[in-house]
């Protein structure tokens, strides 16, 4: 291989793994233009587990998993008063299995904007740790939560924490 | 003392005619409370206990079963809803306010919504009649009542109270007269219209119950008794009164919806068949060729439903008409044979695609018909009007008659059982779906094992 050929090939593979790398820490636009996140390498968006108000991600590892969902009509006046509401379901006798709070109830600006942050395990399949932030904006309501086994929970929540960090409301 | 109890009697004897009329009685309300509570305790027990359902399905449960108490007028019970840990598939309801539904008749009804309400409204319209207490009082007779006289006197209940409560239990679980479910079915059709539930759920769920009969799975939902086609049939009759006259409107507040394929794939045209008749054919410019399911069928009328999912078709045979429903794949899912010698005509689908109108045209006579998809239910919707059908649209249906003058036709007015605050979901992430390959014993194949996967 000539000398011109081998620079070539060298720098195809350098834009080929620059471009690997580009898709793998894309930012993600929600579809309704509300928000951007970094998506961290190895995190995949599920299409079929999505649906027009829920956005499904998997992580690299098994039960690694976040997900966002929208309410388009929401009557709580803050995020704390909707977190508190929702908390008061899960730890109702119709509630979840196990419900138990991991870390209590707690305010989280997440790019300007008050969240309540808290996280909580409870039994499903496996027994589960999630991480779920409550958000309160001006017409619409999110949860941003990132679940995992409990067992491996703090291995990836450092990935939720990152995602929080680069979180932008683009409206 | 021996005094005031006669009294009571007396009192009682004057109150009987009213109890068993359906009018409110503050005087047995405690007494019907009490029964109520005694005979809950027992079915639980007899039932295998309560269950509760995942978080979201008793949310949603309860927003059915509160908006149909909130719509009961009078408001003299405190009503609750208990969900049994039964396969079988059975609802039923105490004095008091007691409602009871089985997880076999939740899975039954595939937590239809619509068909869930129904139940509860007819075990709602069972207390508020009182069908209960009355059969109680029917059957203890004289004796019941000495004991309510000394009962109110707030002595402690006495063994014929015991006795009303066993008989409280044989009548839940054998089933009320045929006079009680009738009345249950009629009234509980009332409170699923003004719950804004869809007043033919109660159909659809009967119809459902008629399938399993021979299965031996419901026993005693809604009674045994009368037929259940009886009760279909007097209530088809009454469903038809939840539509809304024909309304006279402005031609020019009509916008009429296209015919054709939403989603451009197919077209619907019109051709000679070999026997020289005007039919339709579908034509798939996909695969640039017609529609082989069509194809050995005469044709007359041809239309998709909104989202262009389903499409419905007037099929003649030998001077019969059908309507046949196909889904967009052309997979035949369901025929409705129509009277012999009534044509099918102006077949329109409701804009959420649940139902289908069309007219059905004699020498003399036309006439409205509204048939649910995937159902029995077929409802005449206007006996004493003829005009053809125009449109469906988020108003109603538009119609015009032979003097040119448009109309519309309401459905009756239902919406969804929503959370009023919402509650997040709670997801599990599935197991990867990776097959497993692994060498047989002699070597020569391999095989590939599907690895187990959770049900959520």
């Amino acid at each position: 291989m000539r000398t011109i050929e081998k620079i070539v090939l060298l720098l195809l593979t350098i834009l080929l793994i620059m471009s690997v790398n580009v898709k793998a820490t894309a930012d993600y636009f929600d579809p309704y233009h509300l928000f951007k996140f970094r998506v961290p390498v190895g995190w995949i968006f599920q299409v079929s587990e999505s649906e027009t108000d829920l956005l499904v991600f998997y992580g690299p590892s098994q039960d690694e998993l976040l997900y966002i969902e929208y309410f388009k009509e929401i009557s709580d006046q803050s995020s704390l008063e909707f977190a508190e509401r929702v908390i008061e379901h899960y730890d109702s006798v119709y509630g979840l299995v196990d419900f138990e709070l991991v870390q209590e109830l707690e305010l989280k600006e997440i790019d300007g904007i008050s969240t309540a942050d808290v996280v909580y395990s409870y039994s499903g399949t496996k027994n589960r740790t999630e991480h779920r932030i409550f958000a309160v904006l001006h017409d619409y309501g999110l949860t941003i939560t990132f679940s995992d086994a409990h067992d491996h929970y703090h291995e990836g929540e450092v990935q939720f924490e990152l995602i929080l960090d680069n979180w932008t409301w683009v409206r | 003392m021996k005094a005031v109890v006669i009294v009571f009697l007396v009192l009682l004897f004057l109150l009987y005619p009213s109890i068993a009329l359906g009018s409110q009685n503050h005087l047995l309300a405690n007494f019907e409370k009490k029964i109520g509570l005694s005979a809950r305790e027992q079915l639980l027990a007899i039932y295998g206990g309560e269950v509760i359902l995942p978080l979201h399905k008793h949310l949603i449960l309860h927003e059915i079963f509160n908006r149909l108490v909130r719509v009961v007028k009078g408001g003299e019970h405190e009503y609750s809803l208990t969900v049994l840990k039964s396969n079988e598939a059975n609802a039923f309801s105490l004095p008091g306010g007691f409602v009871f539904v089985t997880e076999g008749l939740i899975d039954l009804v595939g937590f239809d919504e619509h068909r869930i309400a129904a139940v509860l409204a007819h075990e709602i319209a069972h207390i508020e009649k009182k069908h209960g207490l009355n059969a109680v009082l029917r059957q203890m007779g004289f004796s019941v009542l000495v004991e309510l006289g000394i009962f109110f006197l707030e002595v402690p209940p006495t063994e014929a109270v015991r006795a009303a409560v066993q008989a409280l239990i044989t009548v839940v679980q054998s089933g009320y007269s045929r006079e009680a479910e009738l009345e249950a079915d009629i009234l509980g059709q009332q409170y699923l219209a003004r719950a804004g539930f869809d007043p033919v759920g109660i159909i659809h769920m009967l119809s459902d119950l008629s399938k399993t009969e021979g299965l031996e799975i419901s026993k005693s939902i809604f009674g045994s008794h009368p037929q259940t086609s009886d009760r279909i049939n007097l209530l088809l009759e009454n469903a038809v009164s939840y539509w809304s006259p024909p309304i006279p409107i402005q031609e020019n507040t009509i916008s009429i919806n296209s015919k054709e394929d939403p989603l451009n794939r197919f077209a619907i045209r019109s051709i000679v068949n070999e026997f020289g008749q005007n039919v339709l054919s579908v034509y798939d410019y996909q695969n640039e060729t017609e529609v082989s399911w069509l194809a050995d069928l005469t044709i007359c009328d041809l239309v998709f439903s909104p989202d262009g999912l389903t499409m419905a078709a007037v099929v003649e045979e030998q001077g019969e008409y059908s309507i046949y429903i196909y889904n967009r794949f052309g997979n035949f899912t369901e025929r409705r044979q129509h009277e012999r010698g009534h044509a099918i005509q102006n077949l329109v689908f409701s804009p959420d695609g649940e139902k289908i109108a069309y007219n059905s045209v004699t020498k003399d006579s036309s006439s409205l018909w509204i048939g649910f998809i995937n159902e029995i239910t077929r409802l005449n919707i206007a006996e004493d009007f003829t005009g053809i059908i125009i449109d469906w649209n988020k108003t109603g249906l538009i119609v015009v008659d032979e003097a040119e003058q448009y109309y519309c036709i309401s459905p009756p007015k239902t919406y969804s059982a929503v959370l009023s605050d919402p509650v997040p979901r709670i997801i599990e992430r599935k197991p990867r779906f990776t097959l497993e390959i692994s060498r047989s014993s002699d070597g020569n194949c391999i095989k590939l094992i599907r690895p187990h996967i959770f049900n959520f």
